[in-house]
């Protein structure tokens, strides 16, 4: 068997027993959170999902900047698949937070600035996968996928801070006017 | 420098005729201004209201109409290979295109202004805080959108592609600018308007710098 078919074959297998023992440290083991419940428990799954998220497309942002400066062809591999994962993890995160916010906020949505940027990066990183899709050339895909999860990295800091004013600055806040 | 004062030049010819093209673009952003009317229903008070994010809006929708097209006319007989083939710095190129652009955007939301004034009763008598306003938001939208659109045109999707690609990107200047506007025409009692305009500054200068790193890379091979 070749090496590399060993490795990732031992990386699923890891996988799974680490989802398994966490899906029953979660489920079971865990106690019911006090004022909750039981909803409380897709936190388990909710925060690493967010976290890996945001490690995933870091490490995308990281392919495209070495991508750029090697044209290796490594480089674009990696970057493809750090941002389908990225987005994919994304898509579960809103996902997660609907679930979770419906019982416990009475709402499937609310517009506070981490949900609403997380929606943000969904779309901004899921129109590159379908840029990439649609150029068949692949030394241009390449270039065009790097160049765009750049700027598209660098927005979502932007993003997070308007989307955070956005939602409070129509309160009453006090400047030398009104002081 | 001398480069970007000839690419420019190119361009704002190339729009001047060009300029059915522009004024279809405005005619698209006034129907849709009228469009959204229809959405909220003839209620005075709440068109007023929203008189600042359906400006931002139309002009959000007419902007991928005139970025796409400014790339269209380069691909015609391959002309934006031969403007490559020039002895001329790909970011002389890039800022003569991005500023034409910024130029016909800004001339479109100055164009819709009128519009939105008699359809929703949305004046403001700060006409030259407004006009910073669409100056700052459409740089925000051009900077971006001239790099999306080197891109976009030359792919199958194109159509799709550049609202898509561009429009989760200008979010910030979105709010930016409807906040701003709507502080013009609803009034400014605590002073809000400054952070905004800030942001939307800010924005400015983050694409404006990295579009133009960036392009010499989209329209080499």
């Amino acid at each position: 068997m070749p090496k590399s078919l060993v490795r990732s074959g031992g990386l699923v297998v890891l996988g799974v027993v680490f989802l398994a023992a966490g899906s029953y440290w979660g489920l079971a083991k865990a106690p019911a959170e006090l004022f909750m419940g039981d909803v409380q428990r897709i936190m388990y799954v909710h925060v690493p999902t967010a976290w890996n998220a945001m490690l995933a497309l870091t490490f995308s942002f990281v392919c495209a900047v070495c991508y750029l400066l090697t044209n290796s062809w490594k480089w674009d591999s990696r970057l493809e698949a750090g941002m389908e994962m990225g987005v994919v993890l994304s898509i579960l995160l809103c996902i997660q937070g609907s679930i979770w916010a419906k019982p416990t906020w009475g709402v499937w949505w609310d517009w506070d600035p981490r949900l609403t940027t997380t929606a943000v990066m969904v779309f901004a990183f899921g129109a590159i996968l379908a840029l990439r899709a649609s150029v068949e050339d692949p030394a241009r895909r390449a270039v065009w996928s790097a160049v765009s999860c750049i700027i598209a990295f660098v927005d979502v800091p932007v993003v997070y801070l308007s989307v955070k004013w956005w939602n409070s600055l129509h309160q009453a806040q006090s400047s030398p006017e009104t002081v | 420098m001398n480069h970007l004062l000839v690419a420019l030049r190119k361009d704002l010819l190339l729009q001047w005729r060009g300029r059915a093209q522009v004024i279809a673009t405005f005619a698209f952003g006034a129907a849709a201004l009228l469009l959204f009317s229809f959405a909220v229903g003839p209620d005075s008070a709440a068109l007023r209201e929203h008189a600042g994010g359906f400006l931002w809006l139309g002009l959000l929708l007419a902007s991928t109409l005139s970025l796409a097209e400014s790339f269209e006319r380069e691909m015609e007989e391959r002309a934006l290979e031969g403007l490559l083939l020039l002895p001329a710095s790909p970011r002389g190129l890039y800022y003569g295109k991005a500023i034409a652009n910024w130029a016909n955007l800004a001339l479109l939301g100055v164009a819709l202004v009128p519009i939105m004034v008699v359809l929703y009763d949305a004046g403001t008598p700060r006409l030259f805080s407004l006009l910073l306003v669409i100056l700052l938001g459409t740089a925000g939208l051009s900077a971006p959108g001239t790099l999306y659109a080197a891109m976009t045109s030359q792919t199958r999707a194109r159509q799709t592609l550049l609202p898509l690609l561009l429009y989760p990107l200008v979010v910030p200047v979105l709010l930016a600018a409807v906040k701003a506007t709507s502080l013009l025409i609803l009034g400014d009692p605590m002073g809000q308007l400054r952070p905004w305009l800030v942001l939307l500054g800010a924005f400015d200068l983050i694409h404006w710098s990295i579009g133009a790193l960036l392009f010499a890379r989209v329209v080499e091979d």
